[in-house]
């Protein structure tokens, strides 16, 4: 791990922290009105009184500053919605997991299939075959997520009625087991089908670039010279050579899948993080706001940082 | 693919410029019942609120438009600043922004967008504001190895044998090298705007009487139930999908010229 990678995710660690603190004190008004005085429908003396004491808005910015870091890094304490009448985290706890399905499903997804159909395109460069699959995924490529999302919506819900309109489970099925299971895959093939298909281009063309740079290189005809069969060629030979590039990506990927989910979540109401920011937004729920995109945030920063060390020891082993 | 790049964005851009003499109708302007199905005096018929869907379908061609014109053009413009200044002065000061921007590229950009737009409700400049200065990062560092890279080479260096001064190196040798590199970082800023942006009034943050194609998506949305998704919801989808397949083609075409 370079030092000055590493000191990359400090000083975004450090401008998130900073702008998430800033931000409501930034605003015309004092802090507290403007935190929770469109979720308050009104705020009476003594809950003022109680959230300057807890927000020590008497005291100094600087202070101020280190009472919220100590906040977050001692209690992770990320506020307290009035609109929920909880604390942020709890509510946070019953949302994120539905987006971290969503998310890594489709990113698996999507990376596999990427992959595939890269390392295809890419063998067959330029051919009839190739060029096909180029335009289909351009074509793809062109259509927000909102878009495509809301066209599966009336088609495959609304008009056919094969998938849900909305929702994770079946409120108040009482499903268990493998019925539960299926009640959850079924509500999810729609939101996954979407952020699958927005995101895959992304890997198929890096995926399909990598591929015919590595394969015209001479150890591919040495493998074909060797009479090996075509398939072991193309992924055993060509594709690992070509995969590092591709590895590097994901952690990157991680992101935009997160910032996508966001939206087509909003579209199927799925109960994930999108649908509560969609929902805090609505509500002019500051606190809310802010602890859900503080932690989607913290949360892209650590995996980008873990698959920089992961590649450090591809790289170092050899691959 | 160029050329159908090409006719696509023209067309969009032209809707864009002549919006308001093609318009039947005030975009944000109540001219009749609500809810009502394509006729023949409102060809996409009306919204929940009794404004004309035509009307605004081209009205908001010019939000995404502007939206992604400026905004290519100001975070450019700080990608070129802050890459070649870093290229000509090196030291302390290209390791402060190069250190910036691998901590910028790091966060999740939609986030933060989503963040403070939240807060400060922002009008059209806004969002193109913010917008700018959270799409410079990538371009500023390949204008920086770029122009690096350009620095060494001899006829820059024959240039400063001669002695040329730093202004006239950039203004004279450096810049008009840069160009093609300009051209492929205008474009992919102005399809990340574009896409951005709808995806922000999707979400309802910003300016809620901005006239905006996401809005209208989302707007229809709510009112799947009428049936009215063919002449709400399918028009502005489709001419954002375009949009943003026009430039995708113009980027993609080039690079078929090269290597892809």
């Amino acid at each position: 791990m370079k030092a000055k990678k590493l000191s990359g995710y400090i000083i975004a660690l450090i401008i998130i922290l900073l702008l998430n603190f800033m931000l409501p004190r930034l605003m015309p008004g004092d802090p507290i009105t403007v935190m929770y005085g469109d979720a308050l429908t009104e705020l009476t003396p003594e809950m003022r009184a109680a959230l300057e004491e807890r927000h020590g808005l008497s005291q100094s910015l600087f202070n101020q500053f280190l009472n919220y870091l100590k906040d977050i890094g001692l209690n992770w304490d990320l506020g307290y919605s009035f609109y929920y009448e909880r604390p942020v985290t709890q509510i946070i706890n019953n949302y994120l997991p539905w987006t971290l399905l969503l998310v890594l499903s489709s990113l698996i997804l999507s990376t596999l299939l990427g992959f595939i159909l890269g390392v295809e395109s890419g063998w067959d460069y330029r051919q009839r075959r190739d060029k096909a699959l180029l335009i289909v995924l351009l074509i793809v490529n062109g259509m927000p997520g909102i878009v495509l999302g809301s066209i599966l919506l009336i088609i495959f819900a609304w008009q056919l009625g094969i998938f849900p309109l909305g929702g994770a489970i079946t409120p108040h099925a009482g499903y268990t087991g493998l019925a539960w299971l299926r009640d959850i895959l079924y509500h999810l093939v729609l939101p996954l089908l979407t952020l699958v298909l927005t995101r895959l281009p992304g890997s198929y063309l890096l995926m399909r670039s990598s591929m015919f740079g590595v394969v015209e290189q001479p150890f591919i005809d040495l493998a074909r010279a060797k009479g090996l069969k075509k398939q072991r060629v193309k992924y055993v030979h060509g594709a690992r050579n070509a995969i590092v590039p591709f590895l590097t990506q994901l952690g990157i990927r991680f992101s935009t899948f997160l910032g996508g989910a966001l939206f087509i979540e909003n579209i199927f109401s799925y109960p994930g993080m999108g649908e509560l920011i969609y929902r805090a937004l609505l509500n002019r729920d500051y606190p809310l706001l802010q602890g859900s995109l503080f932690l989607l945030t913290l949360m892209v920063l650590l995996i980008n940082f873990l698959t920089d060390l992961l590649i450090v020891k591809v790289d170092k082993g050899g691959f | 693919m160029r050329r159908v790049g090409l006719a696509l964005v023209g067309i969009i851009l032209i809707i864009a410029i002549f919006a308001p003499l093609i318009a039947p109708y005030t975009p944000t302007e109540y001219v009749g019942q609500s809810l009502l199905a394509p006729n023949s005096s409102y060809l996409l018929g009306t919204n929940d609120l009794g404004e004309d869907i035509f009307s605004r379908l081209l009205y908001g061609a010019r939000t995404s438009v502007s939206i992604g014109f400026f905004t290519a053009l100001l975070a450019t413009f700080f990608s070129l600043l802050i890459g070649v200044t870093s290229a000509l002065f090196a030291g302390v000061y290209d390791l402060f922004w190069m250190r910036l921007i691998d901590a910028l590229l790091a966060i999740p950009t939609v986030l933060i967008i989503i963040l403070i737009a939240a807060f400060f409700r922002v009008s059209l400049w806004g969002m193109i504001i913010i917008l700018s200065l959270l799409s410079w990062q990538q371009g500023a560092r390949v204008i920086r190895n770029q122009s690096k890279s350009l620095l060494k080479s001899n006829f820059i260096l024959a240039a400063q044998g001669f002695g040329a001064g730093k202004l006239h190196i950039t203004l004279k040798h450096l810049l008009s090298h840069l160009l093609p590199l300009l051209s492929v970082q205008l474009l992919m800023v102005f399809r990340r705007a574009v896409f951005l942006e709808a995806g922000m009034s999707f979400l309802g943050v910003g300016d809620p009487s901005l006239v905006s194609w996401g809005r209208m998506i989302r707007q229809a949305l709510e009112y799947i139930y009428l049936g009215s998704w063919s002449w709400w919801l399918l028009p502005p989808g489709v001419l954002l999908t375009l949009t943003i397949l026009g430039v995708v083609l113009l980027e993609y075409g080039r690079d078929s010229q090269r290597s892809i």
